[in-house]
């Protein structure tokens, strides 16, 4: 299903509060998702019991929200917020290996995992900054969104194969530019009132 | 200890006390700080803390700093003490230069 089409959908079933649709359909969707996901960090050695397991534990977990949580606005991030409950219940499943397991792959993995989940959970910008964003080039907008979630300019520097001098431009003509429509929104308010 | 030799320099104790009043507020700042970085704010306030962080500098600084933490650290409450930590040391070193 094409993701315009599944968000008309999910947000159809939204409106019409009708909980069964929006439900079966999220599970038609991102099922096979959390099943990839789950195979892919359990490795080789799962069972398909266990990921099917998981895949479970996601959709009773997201089925214990009230639909209220799942807003309009926010349905074409619908996909994080599954692909970070689905690591979240792989953590935890982790959590006693990580405590009791001498094994370095063990390790290595719930290392891999807490990562991600991090990853998953950074700072979530409103929609005010988000709007903002809007108004920069792509790089200049990732070197703001890196730098603003605690990544170094020479981390910066390295990720994007730039200097970590042109990362420091980036950011300081990033943050001029956005004042400047900051500044401007404020003047055009005062000079209509 | 400069700024708690009151007995011998009265004339600091207003300074005490504000220098006091700034500390409360620094601290209070950075837990509201804290809590947009680990998305415990309502939207209202994001947008608030946002439109501040991109007129002050120092905002900015500390809520990249906060975010550095927490990526090395990763719970909140480790970042929290990592912060204390790190300005209780400042703080004594600062002092005993002072004496």
């Amino acid at each position: 299903m094409e993701k315009r089409v599944l968000e008309g959908l999910l947000r159809k079933a939204l409106l019409e509060e009708d909980r069964d649709k929006f439900f079966t359909l999220l599970f038609e969707k991102f099922s096979k998702r959390v099943i990839a996901m789950s195979w892919d960090y359990l490795g080789a050695t799962t069972q398909q019991s266990d990921c099917e397991d998981i895949l479970m534990e996601v959709f009773c977990k997201l089925m214990k929200k009230p639909l209220d949580y799942f807003e309009v606005e926010r349905l074409p991030e619908i996909g994080g917020l599954i692909k970070k409950t689905t690591m979240f219940i792989i953590l935890d499943r982790f959590q006693d290996l990580k405590k009791h397991s001498t094994s370095e792959i063990g390790k290595d993995l719930v290392e891999k995992l807490e990562n991600e989940a991090w990853a998953d959970t950074q700072t979530e910008y409103s929609d005010y900054l988000r709007f903002l964003l809007e108004h920069l080039s792509p790089t200049k907008r990732e070197v703001f969104e890196m730098r603003l979630q605690g990544f170094s300019h020479d981390e910066i520097a390295a990720f994007m194969g730039i200097t970590s001098e042109t990362s420091r431009f980036h950011l300081s003509s990033a943050i001029k530019k956005l004042k400047k429509i900051i500044d401007d929104a404020t003047n055009a308010g005062s000079s209509e009132t | 200890m400069l700024l708690t030799r009151d007995h011998q320099r009265p004339k600091m104790v207003p300074i005490i006390i504000f220098h006091q009043y700034l500390i409360e507020k620094m601290k209070n700042n950075f837990r509201y700080l804290l809590n947009y970085c680990f998305n415990e704010l309502p939207r209202k306030d994001k947008a608030d803390i946002e439109k501040q962080m991109l007129t002050d500098d120092m905002t900015f600084d500390v809520i990249c700093g906060i975010n550095t933490a927490r990526r090395k650290l990763g719970s909140k409450e480790a970042v929290e003490r990592h912060f204390s930590q790190t300005a209780e040391n400042v703080r004594k070193k600062l002092f005993n230069k002072d004496t």
